[in-house]
Parts: structure tokens; C-alpha cells; sequence
């Protein structure tokens, strides 16, 4: 079965920003509204043992989406092969969603769709044209890997097998995306 | 997270509402309250109706309202599906207690109970989830529970002396503080809580109520006005009322031998006036501590948002 997710390696990410701003290109994201962003962690440890690394957060596309269980409508879904996405023609804007999910990624874009709930697609409109999400075209560092976990030969699988790997804080929704760091101390998740 | 405040009006008036439903099933099953059901039952439908109005501003599409029924393992779906059948049963209630029908009432009486049991319940247990540790807890259901048998008991009792029925006004005013007690154990329940909850952090820590930025809504708000206060005034409004009907059998017992001097009727009325007197006193005394109870659970709402803190924050 198909399961796109992403896998980030920490290592090669050098904090461009390229992707958040890629990202709010690609999928024409309002002002002041983000699907995705980088995060500085640390420094951390004492001079001249210091460390930091940056963070690229965005949706986890996790495999027992909480904001689509919340969903009293049914416009959170998570579709055959993965990716949690919402079906704009069914949200009321309840915002029961944002509530739900553990790492605030969700929000209303209110410059675009008014009074519904937007997030990263995992640029399901590229997927679906064989093609990859923007984030993971554009990045200088080639840190973002898009793929198939299920598949072993796919680019995502290939970074989990060479990295030591982490994910987000695992509450029981299983968040899919994984980060690869070995140089630094993982400083949050599992 | 920011204070979701149409949730919160939602929330306080829906407790309110309940509460009042479980004291009118209370009546129903001991058959008394008869004068002040249909005020109260209609009390009842505008706080629900009131409150679910509230709630409808927190919609972004208010036009798509009714797809909400649309995932009945939603905590959201099942809220809305309660408070329709809360909505349906205090309506019913309200038309049969016009008129004389004893049985029906009855049965409809247990089922506003269990309908202002369950609903808080249900609404309080919608907010569970593992992302928000300061809400995954049952003291935050239990809580809604409580506080909605506060302030719905309180206002029953306040509105039964109002209308001046001595012998329905002592146990009502028993009841007004037993859903203070039930308010104020369930609002303790829940500030334990947020001191317990996992996954601990500056944001959603105890510490921001004791001595923190929410120091002055915890202290001043839930601790003065949501718990002293209201415990207090319910307290003294029973014993108000006890003394004006003791010095109102006094004032009867006295009677036979003042009747040797032809003034029986005199005394009786006498007796009469000190009890009426004591209730009315406790009427007030119950309105004072139902105002203080709003601004009680208001306070202990705003901590709730406050606290309410996904796991991580990542990008809000
Ligand atoms: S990260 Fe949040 S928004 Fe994305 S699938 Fe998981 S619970 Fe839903
Ligand atoms: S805001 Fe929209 S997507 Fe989110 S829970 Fe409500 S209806 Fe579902």
C-alpha cells in the first residue's frame, strides 16, 4: 500500500528558509499564514560545546490523523495513499481541528478561502501530476526527501535506512514524517 | 490558545440551563416546585437556545452548520445531536407543564435529568484530546457537570423563593447548596488536573494560576467569586430562611394562648409574614451568589483556554 510521507535530514538542512517560502508560492498562502516553517533548536551545551540545528515543522501527515477523527463534518480526510488533506466545500470552521492537532499547524487563511481551515497538502495537486511537493524541489541543502515509506526503494525509505531517525511527539497520532539527525542531540519528540 | 469566548457563553449558559433541568427533575419525582416549573422550563429553553447561538459565532460557515452532524464519532457531532434532544424534551416539558398532567410531566422530568446530566457531560468530554494535555482529563466533563448544577440550582432556588412557596423554598434552598458543593468540588477537581497534567510546561503549568499571569482570573475569580462567595451566600440563605420559619412557629405557637384574647388571626399572619420575610431575604441572597458563580465559571473558562496548549507549537 502506498503511504507518501516525507523524511527530512537535519544534517543538510543550513536554515534557507526555502521551503517555507516556496511553499507559501506554490500553494499561494495569505499573509502572516504558514503551512510550513523552520525552527532554530538550540543553541544547547555549554561553550565551546555548543550545538543547533533547524527544524522544518509543517503538517506530520500522520498515519491516525487526530483532526480528521475530531472532524463533525467530515472535510478532514486522509486519503488511500496518505496524505491528510480538507475538503473545503464541506468545513464549517469549527476549528475543532486546530484543537486537535499536537503541533499547531493548522490555521484559517483568512485571505483566501474565508472561514475554512488550511494546512500543507504534501502539494497533494503535484502528487497526483507525478511530480514532487515544491518544498522538497526547491531545498539548496537536498534535506527533504518525498516518497513512498512502504516502498524500500523509495528516497524516504533510503534516508530512514542511512540516519538516525526521530519523530515528533507521538500522542497516538503516529506522525509520518521522520527527520534524520546524527550530528546534534534530538532535542524534542521520540 | 486564545479564550474561544461564543464556546464559553455557550458553555456557562448551557450548565445553567442543565442544571436547572436536573432540579426540575428533581421536582417532579418528590412532585413539588408545581408553581415555578413552567417559568424555570422556559428558563431553561432560552439559556439552551441563548447559548447555542453563542456558539454558532464561533462557526466560519454558520450557512453549513447542520453538516456538523455529519461524523457521529465527532465529539462535536455528538454535542450538537444532545443538545437537540435536550432542546426537544425541555420544550415538551414546558407544554405539559401548563397544563395538568401528572403522569406525562413525571416522565418527561426524568427525562430533563437525564438529559441535563448527559448533555454537559458530552459537551465537556469534546474538548478530551491527547493534544491539549490541560483538557485530557474526566474532571474537565465532571467540571462542566458541577458548575451547571451550581448555577442552575442556584438560579431553581432563587426564582421557588422568589414566588414565595414556603414549603418548596426549604428544599430548594437545600439543593441551591448542594450544586454549590458540586460546583465548587468539581472547579478544585479541574485546577488538580492542570497541576497533574503530562507533558508539563511554563505555558500550561499551576504556576501561572498561583502566582502567574492568570493569578488575578484564578484567585479573584474562581478561588473568591466562583467558590467562597456563592458557598457562603447559599449557606447563610438556608439558614435565613430556617430562622424566618423558626421565629414563624414561634410566632404560631404563640397563637393558642394569645387566641384566649381574640387575636389568633393576628399571630397567625405574624407567623406568616417572618417566614415570607426569611425567604425573600434568601432569594436575594441566592441571586447575589448565582451572579458570582457566572463570573466564577467565566474565570475558570478563560484559565482553561489559557492553559490549553497544543503539545508542541510549532507554527501557532
Ligand atoms: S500533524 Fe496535525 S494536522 Fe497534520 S495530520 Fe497530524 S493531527 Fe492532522
Ligand atoms: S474546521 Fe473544518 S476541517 Fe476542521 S474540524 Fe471543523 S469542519 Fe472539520
Amino acid at each position: 500500500m502506498t503511504r507518501y510521507t516525507m523524511a527530512i535530514d537535519l544534517d543538510s538542512c543550513i536554515g534557507c528558509h526555502s521551503c517555507a517560502v516556496v511553499c507559501k508560492q506554490e500553494n499561494n498562502v495569505g499573509l502572516g499564514t504558514f503551512y510550513s516553517k523552520v525552527l532554530t533548536i538550540g543553541p544547547s551545551g555549554s561553550y565551546p560545546d555548543l550545538e543547533m540545528y533547524y527544524l522544518p515543522v509543517a503538517c506530520q501527515h500522520c498515519e491516525n490523523p487526530q483532526c480528521v477523527s475530531v472532524c463533525p463534518t467530515g472535510a478532514s480526510y486522509k486519503r488511500e495513499d496518505g496524505i491528510v488533506l480538507v475538503d473545503h466545500a464541506k468545513c464549517v470552521g469549527c476549528q475543532y481541528c486546530v484543537m486537535a492537532c499536537p503541533y499547531g499547524v493548522r490555521t484559517y487563511d483568512e485571505s483566501k478561502d474565508k472561514g475554512v481551515i488550511e494546512k500543507c497538502t504534501l502539494c497533494a495537486h503535484l502528487v497526483d501530476d507525478g511530480k514532487t511537493p515544491a518544498c522538497v524541489r526547491h531545498c539548496p541543502g537536498q534535506a527533504r526527501f518525498f516518497g513512498d515509506a512502504d516502498d524500500p526503494e523509495s528516497d524516504v525509505s533510503k534516508m530512514i535506512a542511512r540516519k538516525q531517525t526521530h519523530k515528533l511527539t507521538d500522542v497516538g497520532n503516529k506522525p509520518s514524517v521522520t527527520f534524520g539527525l546524527d550530528k546534534c542531540e534530538w532535542k524534542g519528540g521520540e | 490558545m486564545a479564550v474561544q469566548w461564543p464556546l464559553l457563553v455557550f458553555s456557562v449558559l448551557l450548565g445553567a440551563s442543565c442544571g436547572t433541568l436536573v432540579f426540575l427533575g428533581i421536582g417532579e419525582i418528590k412532585g413539588v416546585f408545581k408553581k415555578v416549573r413552567f417559568p424555570l422550563a422556559v428558563c431553561a429553553l432560552v439559556l439552551l437556545a441563548v447559548g447555542g447561538c453563542a456558539s454558532a459565532m464561533h462557526l466560519g460557515h454558520i450557512d453549513r452548520a447542520f453538516y456538523i452532524l455529519g461524523n457521529m464519532a465527532s465529539g462535536l457531532s455528538k454535542e450538537l445531536f444532545a443538545v437537540g434532544f435536550a432542546g426537544v424534551v425541555t420544550l415538551v416539558y414546558a407544554v405539559l407543564a401548563r397544563k395538568d398532567y401528572p403522569g406525562a410531566s413525571k416522565v418527561l422530568g426524568v427525562l430533563a435529568l437525564i438529559a441535563g446530566v448527559v448533555l454537559p457531560l458530552v459537551a465537556g468530554a469534546s474538548y478530551m484530546m491527547p493534544a491539549r494535555p490541560a483538557w485530557d482529563s474526566f474532571t474537565l466533563p465532571l467540571m462542566y457537570l458541577g458548575t451547571g448544577l451550581g448555577l442552575g440550582f442556584v438560579l431553581s432556588a432563587a426564582v421557588v423563593c422568589l414566588r414565595g412557596e414556603g414549603d418548596d423554598a426549604s428544599l430548594a434552598l437545600k439543593l441551591a447548596l448542594v450544586g454549590v458543593a458540586a460546583s465548587v468540588v468539581t472547579m478544585l477537581a479541574y485546577v488538580a488536573w492542570i497541576a497533574l497534567a503530562p507533558f508539563p510546561v511554563e505555558s500550561r503549568s499551576i504556576g501561572r494560576l498561583l502566582t502567574g499571569s492568570l493569578a488575578l482570573e484564578f484567585w479573584a475569580g474562581v478561588v473568591v467569586l466562583g467558590i467562597v462567595a456563592p458557598a457562603a451566600l447559599a449557606w447563610l440563605a438556608l439558614r435565613k430562611a430556617d430562622d424566618g420559619a423558626g421565629a414563624g412557629a414561634a410566632g404560631a405557637g404563640a397563637a393558642p394562648a394569645v387566641a384566649a384574647a381574640g387575636t389568633d388571626g393576628g399571630a397567625a399572619a405574624g407567623a406568616t409574614t417572618a417566614e415570607a420575610a426569611g425567604v425573600r431575604s434568601a432569594a436575594g441572597m441566592l441571586w447575589g451568589a448565582l451572579a458570582c458563580l457566572v463570573v466564577g465559571n467565566v474565570a475558570l473558562r478563560i484559565i482553561m483556554y489559557a492553559v490549553a496548549t497544543s503539545v508542541e507549537s510549532l507554527i501557532y
